[in-house]
């Protein structure tokens, strides 16, 4: 193993077509670190990425699973839009407030008179924004469910039924009556898919419910008593100019906001004597 | 009328109306207009929105229409109400509609709806449908008839050790009997031990304390921080002295016989008790060092201390108070909400707002802009310490330029008004009279009495306005002319507590005619001469003044008009000189420029 003219010493070194790899024990270090580094590495990209692969074996796998997984995005952010914009969608009536169009759940163009309500049951009308926001995509993702079963040869029989969205306490419900049946062998039904996602909307817009009661009632709502009431919760109040006010509701702990505006028992500005805005 | 000034406020007032009224012309009622709001008054027709089934617009007000008819809307499957609901509206919405108000309507009736532990003050069928919702059983009181006593009735289901067997084991669950039951169901050796902890020893289960190495937890919907036995149930209310009692970790503590039970910042923020308490200030929270001031002597969780700091000045959970934000008042008023004093001015642009501090966080609330409203501070003296209450509060100003006495004026509940001096002299004043109020005004002490007059006449009215000029040239105001019977010599008007804003962008001329009618409301006049201040010399004309190097004085011939007009100019309004909220002012130096341009201009 003693090579002439070579200075003799402990290292180990690897020859490849007559030259020799490494030099020195450092270099075996340095090595062994590369590869140290590089299956570190590996394992965090393997914990980064495996939530998705669980999330798609699972979906595939259960038709339930498979819903909640292809719904529960569209529906977050079907919630947080009409969150954002006093429960509708597309806003009719909206002040334009950060650049966001927000709906009017109470209002009067005119100075000094109590608001006309706009929206008599918030929830309700949440429920149907909200649904019809996400129908198209709730048959999309049911097209889907039975392309990837017949695909995983099961013999597939859907039924599709007609689509709903309840706001609970603490969390937002959609649901498709729909009847799926699965056949590969013997038969499986699935009834009913219930997409669920967790938000305070419920509660957020029984709050908004209460305030709008006050506006019409007595032109305005004051928010600390909501504060005390709700320890979670966080109201704020901002007047503009012409006399709309913006409200934003806030859940302190999961951070889920609903805001709304009204204009009620407005004043004009100086000496103004009672037009419309 | 004899009193210019009232006359000319009434022409004023009637000209703004006529103006208003030829504005308005015609009111239409739209079901909807074509911006998507519904039952609104507009001036034209072609605002309204057509088809869809929405009705013509009706050329009138709308309560008068049957589609816009308000009333409250009944949605019977949750038992909501909406009053001020428009007919057509709610039966869009699919609710039930009813002319009469919610109190008058059987299904809208409220009552106190008990839930677990909880309360809602709501409607029987909202009550059944909570029921539905959280899977319990409801209790519903008709006999509690406001939200406050309903909440107060809320409580808890008696709770206890269930004791049951496990993988033969004998454990315990903390829970309430009805829960317990359930598990009954289930397993048969199951017995309930009302008012006992898991811990107990004598239920010789698995369940211990966790005195050698204590736990906490915040529990939903509570305030406390509450020690966890061995198996991670409930116990009783965090208290680090109390870890190797064995009675505490045997039976139900309640809150008011735990530790620091009535501190008046509800225990926040210490290391050794858990009865924390929202009202006074503080919630259980997981320990923060970023928050926290101190950690906790056991477990992971503190009353964490809500209050606020707010320009390094403390403030506690729950109080609010009016903003130092310039260019308005600093109002105060005692409890009951009577004034007790107004300091500083308003100025363009400055508008009021309120600050709150809850959980830790400041929150602004601007009142209405253009002082509709403004801030009222009220500060609660408790025994060692004050509590700041504010509120936004209309700014009721418009009906004091139609009062004419005293009286009506100064009645808070007739509006926020003040009785000011107007400037004008009373027109049957007599010549003695005049004399004696020149006297008295340059008897004052303060006022520049050196000046140069060449016109032996109006000797003593002129020193009594320098003086009132010198005062205010140099920072001065009205009180340096000091008290005398002003209203023997001076005609009075009333006018805003609150001068109330003007929009600075007026969006149309009419808004732009308001405006300068309003502040022409304190236009008048007077004889100036002009005094050269260096020389002594004084003429009826400019000819000598050179204005620009501040040599020369406005003088009138009627004693401290200008300081008096100048208050109830501003007093208007955003009117006459002032300097903006930011505290900049456009060209004018003071109000003795501004007259000056205004005299040079005219001239």
């Amino acid at each position: 193993m003693k090579k002439e003219g070579k200075r003799v010493n402990s290292r180990l070194d690897f020859e490849m077509d007559g030259k020799i790899l490494a030099k020195s024990k450092r270099s075996q270090v340095t090595i062994f670190i590369i590869i140290a580094v590089v299956i570190v590495a590996l394992v965090v990209l393997i914990f980064m990425i495996y939530p998705k692969i669980k999330n798609t074996t699972i979906s595939e796998e259960n038709p339930y699973s498979f819903m909640q997984s292809c719904m529960q995005d569209k529906l977050k952010e079907s919630v947080e839009s009409v969150s954002s914009q006093g429960g509708s969608v597309s806003p009719e009536k909206y002040f334009l407030y950060n650049n966001s169009k927000i709906d009017y759940l109470c209002y009067t163009n005119e100075y000094y008179k109590p608001c006309v309500v706009q929206q008599p049951f918030v929830s309700s009308h949440i429920e149907d924004e909200i649904n019809n926001n996400i129908k198209d995509y709730m048959n999309t993702c049911l097209n889907n469910l039975q392309t990837n079963f017949q695909k995983k040869g099961y013999t597939v029989s859907l039924k599709k039924g007609s689509s709903s969205v309840e706001l609970l306490p603490k969390r937002v419900v959609a649901r498709t009556n729909s009847t799926l049946t699965l056949t590969k062998g013997n038969s499986q039904n699935y009834n009913e898919f219930n997409i669920i996602l967790n938000n305070n909307l419920y509660e957020l817009a029984s709050i908004a419910s209460s305030i709008v009661k006050w506006e019409t009632n007595y032109g305005d709502a004051e928010t600390t008593l909501y504060m005390t009431y709700y320890k979670d919760l966080k109201v704020e109040k901002y007047k503009q100019s012409e006399g709309t006010k913006v409200y934003i509701l806030t859940d302190r702990n999961t951070g889920n906001k609903f805001q709304f505006a009204t204009r009620s028992v407005a004043w004009p500005s100086g000496y103004g004597t009672g037009e419309t805005v | 009328m004899k009193n210019e000034i009232r006359l000319m406020i009434f022409f004023a007032i009637i000209i703004v109306s006529l103006g208003y009224v030829s504005s308005i012309g015609v009111s239409y009622c739209c079901e909807k207009t074509t911006d998507g709001a519904w039952c609104q008054s507009v001036d034209s027709r072609d605002k309204c929105a057509t088809g869809n089934g929405l009705s013509a617009p009706a050329p009138t007000s709308c309560e008068s229409t049957a589609y816009c008819k308000l009333g409250t809307c009944i949605d019977s499957q949750k038992g909501e109400c909406m009053e001020n609901t428009p007919q057509q509206k709610c039966q869009q919405s699919g609710g039930l509609w009813d002319a009469r108000a919610p109190d008058e309507i059987p299904q809208c009736r409220l009552g106190c709806c008990l839930i677990g532990d909880q309360a809602a003050f709501t409607t029987q069928t909202s009550c059944k449908q909570l029921s539905s919702l959280y899977g319990l059983e409801t209790n519903y009181r008709t006999d509690i008839t406001n939200e406050v006593t309903c909440i107060a009735s809320a409580t808890s289901e008696d709770k206890g050790a269930c004791v049951f067997e496990q993988d033969s084991a004998k454990t315990c669950k903390f829970l309430t009997q009805k829960e317990c039951s359930d598990i009954s169901k289930q397993n048969s050796n199951v017995s309930f031990h009302k008012d006992f902890l898991c811990s107990a020893e004598e239920l010789g289960t698995n369940c211990g304390p966790t005195s050698n190495n204590p736990k906490t937890t915040c529990v939903e919907g509570e305030d406390q921080v509450y020690f966890l036995d061995t198996c991670g149930n409930l116990a009783n209310i965090y208290d680090a002295s109390k870890i190797k009692d064995k009675l505490y970790w045997t039976k139900i503590v309640p809150k008011e016989n735990s530790c620091g039970n009535g501190s008046r910042t509800g225990n926040a923020e210490s290391a050794t008790c858990g009865n924390c308490d929202y009202y006074s200030g503080s919630t259980c929270k997981s320990f923060d060092r970023q928050q926290d001031v101190r950690s906790p002597q056991y477990g992971n969780n503190i009353c964490r201390d809500l209050s606020c700091t707010y320009q390094n000045k403390k403030y506690q959970h729950g109080e609010t108070w009016c903003a130092d934000s310039g260019g308005v008042s600093k109002i105060t008023a005692d409890e009951k909400g009577n004034l007790l004093s107004i300091t500083g001015q308003d100025l363009p642009g400055g508008s009021y707002t309120r600050l709150t501090c809850y959980n830790s966080e400041v929150t602004a609330e601007p009142c209405a802009e253009f002082r509709q409203e403004v801030c009222v501070q009220s500060d609660l003296q408790t025994s060692n310490e004050v509590f700041r209450n504010a509120a936004c509060k209309k700014n009721y100003w418009e009906q004091c330029l139609n009062k004419t006495n005293e009286d009506d004026c100064d009645n808070p509940e007739l509006g926020d008004c003040k009785w000011i001096n107007s400037g004008e002299l009373k027109s049957d004043l007599s010549d003695g009279d005049k004399e004696d109020l020149n006297k008295i005004v340059k008897a004052k002490p303060g006022q520049i009495t050196k000046t140069y007059l060449d016109n032996g006449k109006i000797e003593e009215g002129i020193n009594a306005f320098i003086s009132a000029k010198g005062a205010l040239s140099f920072g001065g105001d009205l009180n340096t002319i000091g008290n005398f019977d002003e209203e023997k010599y001076f005609q009075f008007v009333c006018v805003p507590k609150y001068a109330p804003g003007y929009d600075l962008n007026p969006k149309s001329d009419l808004e732009v005619g308001k405006t300068q009618a309003s502040c022409a409301l304190a236009t008048s006049s007077c004889t100036i001469i002009y005094s050269d201040s260096v020389t002594g010399r004084t003429s009826r004309t400019k000819d000598d003044c050179d204005p620009k190097n501040g040599t020369c004085q406005c003088l009138p011939e009627d004693g401290p008009w200008l300081l008096y007009r100048a208050n109830m100019c501003q007093s208007l309004g955003d009117c006459g000189y002032k300097v903006s909220y930011q505290g900049t002012d456009s060209n004018q130096k003071n109000w003795w420029d501004f007259i000056w341009r205004s005299a040079f201009q005219d001239a």
